[in-house]
């Protein structure tokens, strides 16, 4: 009996494995993020004329003196490996500079426009995850149904669609024609939200303010459903096939054995093994749906990150482009280390 | 593919490996287009894509009229078989009264040159770089595959709008941009089969044999990996051709009056109330040919799935 | 307690119709161990999946009877079967390394089987505390089967994975798995096959224990005969979904009569015949799609094949004493 020797440290063992797995796969972020902030540094280096130049460009006539004023205070006329080094040091504070255009900080602009960017990615995946994962099983459960068969061609065009023209299109249906969507912004004029944490439902729930709550909803269902439709159809397609694969497994025919009902067995047992494969494409469909986001936001017309990074490129505001673009690259980086630990999670037979 | 076609032959025409490449390449094409014959989606998908080719090809013939002259006298002409529409222009106009069905063929133009321009380069670039890291390894491999990790860590529209945010539109700007970050996942495939390769013994072999690395390299794995090159390459076209429309959307990309299906389409977005057609129908040759690439592209991977190949 | 009938059962396939089941008559008493013996692919695994009435994709009952404790089984809906399984008919599968769900902990696969028939629901009596008290039991049960199918430290071992089990822990919890219900049939499908030769037999003791101390009757498929000799009071030998021969293991083994059987014995090594030739059966099982009825499956194989053979379809014939045999030459 090689394995009845009792090993006390095992179910511990479990756990204290998967933390340092977590805690290392942390750590190997740490140089990502570094680099991703070198090099957007470096490619602001790239382009032509330095920053103050490009400002002149905007704002006309100024003297030799403001120009050399702002030369110095952007250490523009320090070596470069100094203004880097300069720039990381303010970026760990979270001082990424300030915006040409609205003379505000950075990081003050990202901060206003980021809930709406979650409010509305958040109600993306939601929308995706839930239509998807029904969808995935059944049509795995019923292999070759019309149902099947419908949802694997409709999903297939799914992957296929260009993201701003499918927003283009249910705007012209359900806007246009049936006028049963708003087409623009966040939420109505006078619905007298009171703005606490700045997502809209949740903040007119909070308020108790039902109008509000309808009007917020009912600008957030289209965008979310342009944003959400290409995760959702690749998501309906992993699950349907790793499910399929679950299901031919003996656990399976051992849950049937037991008793259990076939809903059980589907959800319960093959279910939650087919989600492994499933979180695996989570990582990379967080990028599709962040860079997604600046689509489906200049269409929608949508006041968050995406449309803030699209104005500032045409205003050439490069301190603010510069400042989006890292943080996006930075939120994507944590999503996939948020995949990689719900991974550890869902799987129990962690390798190191 | 089997290692003992591939082993080292003892002599006559057939020892040279390029030699054999080519034939083993002729071969595999026949016995593509016979099993194609299997997969009529994978078939009508690379129908239509050759479709789209003669049409970029030959637009200045089939096109009724040229895709920038403006007509201020037929401007928002609906298409031919609404009220008001003629068959002078089928399309309709837009709001500049240029003609719609001659900027969707001159449009297409643009996709397939971005499409197939940004994978190819990238396929050379990846390619290259990852035979030789895969086969190398060491030092080299290591700098590789860090820039590799750091350019994943983008978002590719993220990546792509923020290069192009610095340089600035334009045609040769848009394939950069695409290609500054598309030549990685090709990186990744190539180093990861030729590293699976070397392991094998006809590479082993050759080594033996005192063959140069070059040749073994370009003689045996290369037509090995090329398959599984193309099968990506034909994924990533699609991918490529919604990027570039993505861009061209957003102003970043081609800019009118030079027809792009993604400028087109944002600039049908201020008349959807009264001319619908502006904005749609480049969507619906955008969206035909990314679903076609995507029919014949999981077709060939199909093909080359060898678990698939059993059942 | 359980009577097969002419039971059949058939994969409608794309290449044709598969007969994994073809008129098969078993019959088992109370404590009874009954072995299925034949070669790979002969029907074994399919005709205890029928009984349980969990028949794979496009696998069909065409006919018979499972008559289990005086009930058709065939004739219950899915509801009242979900009742009869793994409660009173209870099963134990090959591959014990892939017959655990992996995303569950062992001790939690134990409990869902009491938890889904209800079986400690009385021992906790209301209150709004009741369902932590009859979980509470569940568990308290659960160590107490782990403990005896010889998991030692169940407390520590029911919060761990299954690939933090080895093969023959994993087999022990799936027999655990069986016995949550007490059932009073197990159906064990080469419980041993996929296990070190050690470790089989500590698991065949224990299914012999069990069926000694609960009186739990068993149908114990193998290809190995010296097991079923040892182990079994009778056994069915089967070849391509039919039974050829059915007897007391001492008639079956001492004087076969079925050619098949015969040729399973010479392919063997016994113990007690020193020079003994071993001579496999030529030829394989032939594919179950292309069987013509009528003829007996073995006649390409079997060496006292004649004319008769292809001509009726033989049936189990008495050759006395309980042993019934399938064979034109009995006929
Ligand atoms: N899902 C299926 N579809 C078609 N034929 C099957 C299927 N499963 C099993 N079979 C066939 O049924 C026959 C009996 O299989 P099985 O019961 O597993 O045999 P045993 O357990 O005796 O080895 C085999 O010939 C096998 O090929
Ligand atoms: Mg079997």
């Amino acid at each position: 009996m090689p394995c009845a020797a009792s090993n006390p440290t095992r179910t511990k063992g479990v756990r204290i494995l998967r933390t340092a797995k977590i805690i290392q796969r942390i750590l190997a972020t740490v140089p990502i993020v570094l680099g991703v902030v070198i090099l957007v540094f470096v490619f602001m280096r790239f382009i032509p004329g330095d920053p103050v130049d490009l400002m002149m460009g905007q704002s006309g006539n100024v003297s030799r003196q403001e120009i050399a004023d702002l030369r110095a205070q952007f250490n523009l006329d320090a070596p470069v490996y100094v203004q880097l080094y300069d720039y990381l040091g303010k970026a760990v504070q979270g001082n990424l500079g300030e915006s040409y255009m609205e003379k505000r900080p950075v990081i003050d602009l990202i901060g206003q426009a980021l809930p709406a960017t979650l409010e509305l990615s958040l109600m993306a995946i939601l929308f995706a995850l839930i239509v998807a994962i029904p969808i995935g099983v059944y049509s795995a459960v019923k292999q070759n149904s019309i149902l099947d068969r419908a949802s694997m061609g409709i999903s297939f065009l799914g992957v296929s669609m260009p993201g701003f023209w499918l927003g283009i299109l249910l705007m012209l249906i359900f806007s246009v024609k049936l006028g049963i969507a708003p087409t623009q912004g966040r939420i109505a004029y006078g619905t007298g939200l009171v703005k606490v944490t700045g997502f809209y439902v949740f903040d007119s729930i909070l308020t108790g303010n039902w109008a509000a709550l309808r009007s917020s909803l009912a600008h957030l269902i289209l965008p979310a459903i342009t944003l959400g439709s290409p995760t959702a159809a690749v998501v309906a397609r992993v699950v349907r096939s790793s499910m399929l694969e679950v299901m031919r497994q003996d656990y399976i025919v051992l849950a049937r054995a037991k008793g259990l009902r076939e809903f059980r067995v589907v959800v319960r047992h093959a279910l939650r093994n087919a989600l492994i494969p499933t979180v695996t494409v989570l990582g990379t469909e967080v990028g599709a749906l962040l860079g997604g986001n600046m689509i489906v936001e200049t269409v929608f017309g949508w006041p968050g990150l995406g449309r803030l990074a699209v104005t500032a490129i045409f205003n050439r505001d490069y301190p603010l482009v510069q400042g989006v673009v890292m943080f996006y690259a930075l939120v994507f980086v944590m999503a996939n280390l948020g995949v990689d630990i719900l991974y550890t999670y869902l799987n129990p037979k962690i390798s190191l | 593919m089997s290692k003992n076609n591939s082993a080292p032959a003892l002599a006559g025409p057939s020892a040279d490996p390029r030699f054999r490449a080519v034939r083993r390449r002729m071969h595999r094409l026949l016995e593509f287009l016979t099993e194609l014959k299997g997969n009529p989606a994978a078939l009508i998908g690379l129908l239509v894509l050759l479709f789209y080719i003669g049409m970029a090809a030959f637009a200045p013939i089939i096109s009724p009229h040229s895709p920038v002259r403006i007509h201020l006298d037929e401007r928002l002409l609906p298409p031919f078989w609404l009220p008001g529409g003629t068959l002078n222009h089928p399309l309709g106009t837009d709001v500049l009264g240029m003609d719609l069905l001659s900027r969707i063929i001159y449009g297409a133009r643009i996709s397939l040159a971005v499409g197939f321009l940004s994978v190819g380069i990238s396929v050379i670039f990846g390619g290259i770089l990852g035979l030789l890291a895969g086969y190398f390894r060491g030092l080299f491999d290591e700098i590789i595959c860090r820039a590799a990790d750091l350019l994943l860590a983008f978002p590719f529209l993220i990546f792509a709008i923020g290069v192009m945010a610095f340089m600035g539109p334009g045609f040769v700007n848009l394939i950069l941009a695409l290609t500054f970050k598309g030549w990685v996942e090709f990186f990744r495939l190539v180093r990861g089969e030729v590293m699976a390769e070397k392991t094998k013994e006809y590479v082993e072999a050759a080594n033996a044999l005192g063959v140069s690395h070059l040749r073994t390299i370009l003689g045996e794995i290369l037509p090995n990996i090329i398959h599984s090159v193309t099968v990506l390459g034909t994924l990533r076209l699609g991918y490529m051709i919604i990027m570039e429309a993505s861009l061209s959307f957003l102003g970043l990309g081609i800019q009118p009056p030079t027809p792009a299906w993604g400028s087109m389409i944002n600039a049908g977005r201020d008349y959807m109330m009264n001319a619908w057609w502006i904005a749609t129908l480049p969507g619906i040759a955008l969206l035909i040919l990314v679903l076609c690439i995507n029919l014949f592209g999981e077709g060939l991977r199909d093909l080359s799935d060898p678990r698939l190949k059993r059942n | 307690m359980l009577a097969i009938e002419q039971l059949t059962m058939i994969y409608e396939t794309k290449r044709g119709r598969v007969k994994a089941v073809n008129k098969v008559d078993l019959s088992l008493g109370t404590g009874e161990i009954l072995g299925l013996v034949g070669e790979s692919g002969c029907g074994k695994s399919a005709t205890l999946l029928t009984i349980l009435g969990l028949v794979p994709y496009p696998g069909k009952v065409t006919g018979g009877r499972i008559i289990f404790q005086g009930e058709d089984l065939l004739q219950k809906t899915p509801a009242e079967l979900r009742k009869i399984r793994g409660k009173e008919i209870a099963m134990i599968f090959q591959d014990p390394m892939t017959t655990l769900n992996p995303v569950f902990k062992v001790g939690e696969q134990i409990r869902e089987s009491l938890q889904i028939h209800g079986l400690m629901n009385e021992q906790a009596e209301g209150g709004w505390f009741k369902g932590r008290k009859r979980k509470e039991s569940e568990v308290d049960r659960v160590y107490q089967l782990m403990r005896e199918v010889g998991i030692p430290s169940p407390e520590k071992r029911y919060f761990e994975y299954p690939f933090q089990f080895s093969g023959g822990m994993q087999q022990r919890a799936i027999i655990a798995i069986a016995l949550a219900c007490s059932a009073q049939l197990l159906l064990a499908d080469e419980p041993t096959t996929a296990l070190d030769v050690t470790i089989q037999a500590q698991i065949l003791e224990l299914l012999a224990k069990i069926n000694r101390e609960r009186e739990t009757a068993m149908v114990l498929v193998t290809h190995n005969l010296a097991m079923a000799a040892e182990f079994c009071q009778r056994i069915a030998v089967m070849y391509a979904g039919e039974i050829v021969e059915q007897g007391p293991t001492d008639e079956v083994l001492e004087k076969p009569k079925h050619p098949y059987t015969q040729g399973l014995l010479r392919s063997i090594p016994r113990i007690g015949k020193v020079k003994q030739k071993l001579e496999p059966i030529p030829g394989t099982v032939p594919d179950l799609a292309s069987l013509e009825d009528g003829t007996c499956p073995f006649y390409p194989r079997c060496a006292q094949a004649q004319p008769a053979c292809l001509e009726d379809e033989c049936t189990l014939e008495d050759v006395g004493g309980g042993h019934w045999v399938k064979c034109a030459l009995y006929n």
